[in-house]
């Protein structure tokens, strides 16, 4: 249950100022986060229940802050206090983006962030590399790192959050990191209480070589892969016995890495042996795991030496491969790994062209037309074995028939004879038949039920394939273009719209300029004297420009003839009106135009640039589900098709 | 240079796209002609809210597999899916209570599913097979009830069995090593609720983690022992 914030606590910072919570934003085991009224940028975390070590901890922490821990950090910023002057939570910087979880997973990542390449990966695996580096320049160790603590935002920036479970070096007393998320905590801590641990750098180190491995690795944690030996081999437990799945020692571990996944030394060398470094057994003996700046040089340089594919523009590649490997590994899986990044080509020395770049977006064909095939275009024959089990049926059937015969005659016997003795017998040959009938039932809906199955399994396809491989997302882009590309055609004849309506309230404006400086008080009109000026003037008519029916009509006293004297007076001078062309449009009025002019224009060229790579690639992606689609479906239609006739020929003999 | 260290098997796409840790939860439904009427219609809703509070759940989306067995008779809805892609399937109660068979039929698809995890290196938590009755097995349950008993003693599966209303919650007893728990009246979808972010609490620990459940058997929780 949400507390309604009409709930909760008065809260004041240290300085006594008092703090509104806004809207919720997360809610975790400790805490609740929230927006804090008038101060966009930062946000308060109120705790669940009450902690004098962690009071303490925050405290200090508050105090340690910097520019630099902030600029990578949520690092608590001052303390919150209730009224009895209590710590209830704290403030923080916001951290605006994503889960890292979100960006490493394939499954989420293209929904939930702009653009993903593999530069952008990288780059953001360094920025992660760059806040750990700050933590442990400060002294202090992140302890519990995991997929949820670290967010991402759109450009690949980062930030840390949770930094009220770090481990806090205050003047040399430690304050500990009690938790920790056992698929990122090393060899050494597995199976192993938290409480009441020193936490080191060289901890943290692991964590980070796990993130980035499932950034670069399609999301793939290091310690997951197929176990040789008997049994689950659970992730800590592999973690516990280094049995990393990708790296040299893999196989003497019972490791292999799990099929289709890129081989360690997939980006370079350097990077494979970091990883080897991270995950070994010497890693933990030895205290020396690749520090965070490692990280750092090697991905740089990585980012450095990639190419990008000819065929793909979503694709980079590290320039040791001949061909792109993304292009083979999207085939094979039928996964959609990258977005494709739009380079905008509004350059200064390129013009853009509306022809040319419509010219290639309609010349984009649409997604094949492709119906999912009939499963019953063309009748099968029943299996073999299906045929065996209707002959047995059809035996039985005339096995049946004549026993029901027979045991009509015995009734017809009865009836006439009138004995009694045959009862029993006629039960037991009813009970036969009706077993019999059972038994066969009992197959047959067997087969029924598997034919059922397979049924839903193909209409769930169907409605798959509507959903996911129909082409009117790529029609509707299209008319979406299309919209953008008339807007734009039109933009000269808006300009002129615009232009006459400035001079129009051009010309407004210096008539009221011109009938304001006609005073009602210093004019004569007919039977308006001083005292009914006073009275205009009490109800705020004091101009030309004041004078209308319906102003002077509401002002006690004055009926239709005066007003119309009035309203004729103002006529009078309207008439000896000029406008003055040259007077113009105001500059300012002008530049606002032009602005807006300009940015409709330059958001539709963006728009129709982009638009051409980004109908490719709902077709691609199109064409890609329909193939993984069609693959199902041409299994299903084939098994389909023959439970159909197998279920057909069954029912005949039934 | 580049080459795959081995070919990508067929369904090998679902774990490339989402290589997270699964956790696989069996749910075998009593369909029996008893849970006819308003027991079947809550039941159908309730799996509703199932699917709807996974999806909600960042973690659970990726991690939660589900599969769906109905009894009366023995009849497999879905397959192990996550929930984004499960559509809940509408249940019709007629038969019998073949009880027994349903729990082998599920032991024996998580032996599969297990099987496909490990082919591909996909790490998984303890599987949970959750029943839900409204009378007696019809069938021999026996066999049933020793596989379960092995596997809890094995921490190979976690086996949960709730009782509608005309449960016969000693033969639960015996069939289930935790304590079978009873349903306060149809709230099946506070059940589900429940099961839910049960499963959303596993799938955040750690695979091989014993994990503390929210105790529904409290005043207001949909659960009573009998
Ligand atoms: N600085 C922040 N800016 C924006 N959102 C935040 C921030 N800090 C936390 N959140 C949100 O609030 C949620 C809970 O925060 P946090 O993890 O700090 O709480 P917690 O109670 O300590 O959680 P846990 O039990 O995981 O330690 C986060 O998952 C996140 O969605
Ligand atoms: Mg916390």
């Amino acid at each position: 249950m949400v507390l309604s914030n009409a709930t909760l606590p008065k809260c004041k910072d240290s300085k006594g100022h008092h703090i509104k919570a806004g809207k919720v934003i997360g809610r975790g085991g400790e805490g609740t986060v929230y927006e804090v009224e008038g101060k966009p940028g930062i946000v308060l975390k109120l705790y669940h229940k009450y902690d004098d070590e962690r009071s303490k901890k925050i405290t200090s922490m508050s105090h340690m802050k910097s520019e630099r821990l902030l600029k990578y950090t949520a690092w608590p910023i001052d303390t919150v206090k209730d009224e009895g002057g209590k710590i209830i939570g704290l403030l923080m910087p916001s951290a605006n983006g994503k889960e890292i979880h979100k960006l490493y997973s394939p499954k989420n990542r293209l929904n939930d962030f702009d653009n993903v390449s593999l530069p952008f990966l990288i780059h953001t695996a360094a920025n992660i590399a760059r806040s750990f580096a700050i933590v442990h320049e400060n002294g202090q160790v992140i302890g519990d790192v995991n997929h949820g603590n670290i967010v991402v935002a759109n450009d690949g920036t980062v930030k840390l959050i949770d930094c009220d479970s770090f481990q806090i070096n205050t003047n040399g007393k430690l304050i500990f990191c009690k938790v920790g998320v056992a698929t990122h905590q090393p060899p050494e801590l597995q199976s192993k209480s938290l409480s009441n641990i020193v936490r080191t750098p060289n901890h943290d180190n692991f964590g980070i070589a796990i993130i980035i491995f499932q950034l670069l690795f399609m999301g793939r944690h290091p310690f997951s892969g197929r176990y040789l030996g008997s049994g689950d081999m659970p992730i800590e437990k592999a973690i516990e016995q280094h049995r990393f799945a990708y790296g040299k020692n893999a196989k003497q571990r019972d490791m292999q890495q799990p099929p289709g996944t890129l081989p360690l030394d997939f980006y370079s060398k350097e990077l494979a042996e970091l990883f080897e470094k991270a995950f070994s057994q010497s890693g933990s003996n030895n205290n020396n795991r690749p520090k965070a700046t490692e990280w750092i040089t090697v991905l740089e340089k990585l980012n450095k030496e990639l190419v990008s594919c000819p065929l793909n523009q979503a694709h980079t590649f590290s320039k040791e491969h001949n061909n792109c490997p993304w292009c083979e590994y999207e085939g094979k899986t039928g996964l959609v790994l990258f977005t494709a990044v739009i380079k905008s080509k509004l350059g200064t020395e390129n013009v853009f062209q509306l022809n040319l770049i419509w010219k290639k977006i309609s010349s984009i064909s649409p997604p094949y037309d492709q119906n999912l095939p009939d499963p019953f275009a063309y009748s099968q024959n029943p299996s073999e074995e299906i045929i065996k089990i209707g002959k047995k049926f059809k035996r039985k059937k005339i096995m049946r028939l004549s026993v029901a015969i027979i045991l009509g005659i015995f009734s017809l016997l009865l009836t006439f004879s009138g004995g009694m003795g045959i009862y029993p017998i006629g039960g037991v040959i009813a009970s036969i038949v009706l077993g019999l009938k059972k038994a066969k039932d009992l197959q047959f809906e067997e087969i029924y039920l598997g034919y059922e199955n397979l049924n839903r399994k193909w209409i769930s396809l169907l409605e798959r394939w509507k959903k996911e491989a129909s082409s009117d997302k790529f029609f509707s882009k299209l008319a979406e273009l299309n919209d953008y590309k008339t807007k734009y055609t039109d933009i000269p004849n808006m300009r002129t719209l615009k232009l006459k309506q400035l001079e129009k309230d051009q010309r407004n404006r210096q008539l009221n300029e011109y009938l304001d400086s006609f005073y009602i008080q210093s004019s004569n009109i007919d039977s308006i004297g001083p005292s009914r000026k006073a009275v205009l003037q009490s109800y705020g008519i004091e101009t030309a420009r004041d004078v209308s029916k319906q102003s002077v009509l509401r002002v006690p006293g004055f009926g239709p003839s005066l007003t119309s004297n009035l309203v004729e007076w103002r006529k009078n001078i309207e008439k000896r009106f000029s406008f003055d062309p040259k007077k113009g449009i105001p500059k300012s009025d002008m530049y606002s135009l032009e602005k807006e002019i300009f940015s409709l224009k330059s958001d539709l060229e963006k728009k129709l640039t982009k638009g051409e790579a980004e109908l490719i690639y709902i077709k691609t992606s199109i064409n890609t589900r329909r193939e993984i689609l069609k693959r199902d479906a041409d299994e299903c239609v084939q098994l389909l098709g023959k439970a159909k006739a197998n279920v057909d020929y069954l029912k005949n003999v039934l | 240079m580049f080459d795959f260290t081995d070919q990508v098997p067929f369904d090998g796409a679902e774990f490339a796209e989402n290589p997270e840790p699964r956790c696989p939860c069996v749910l075998l439904l009593d369909t029996s002609s008893s849970m006819g009427g308003q027991p079947i219609t809550e039941l159908n809703k309730g799996l509703q809210v199932f699917k709807d509070e996974l999806m909600s759940d960042h973690m659970s989306v990726k991690r939660v597999e589900l599969s769906v067995v109905s009894f009366g008779p023995v009849n497999v809805e879905t397959e192990f899916q996550t929930a984004d892609t499960f559509y809940p399937p509408t249940l019709n109660a007629n038969g019998m209570t073949p009880m027994g068979q349903a729990i082998e039929k599920g032991i024996e698809l998580i032996q599969q599913r297990k099987e496909k995890y490990r082919e591909n290196g996909i790490s998984y938590y303890r599987p949970w097979i959750f029943l839900i009755t409204d009378g007696a097995p019809t069938d021999n349950w026996q066999k049933a009830a020793k596989l379960i008993k092995d596997a809890e003693s094995n921490k190979s599966l976690m086996f949960f069995a709730v009782g509608v209303q005309g449960a016969n919650m000693d033969k639960l007893k015996q069939i289930s090593v935790r304590d079978p728990l009873k349903l306060d009246g149809l709230r099946f979808r506070d059940l589900f609720s429940w099961l839910s972010n049960s499963l959303g609490s596993v799938s955040r620990s750690t695979p091989g983690d014993s994990v503390p459940l929210e105790n529904p058997v409290t005043p207001g929780g949909w659960g009573m022992i009998e």
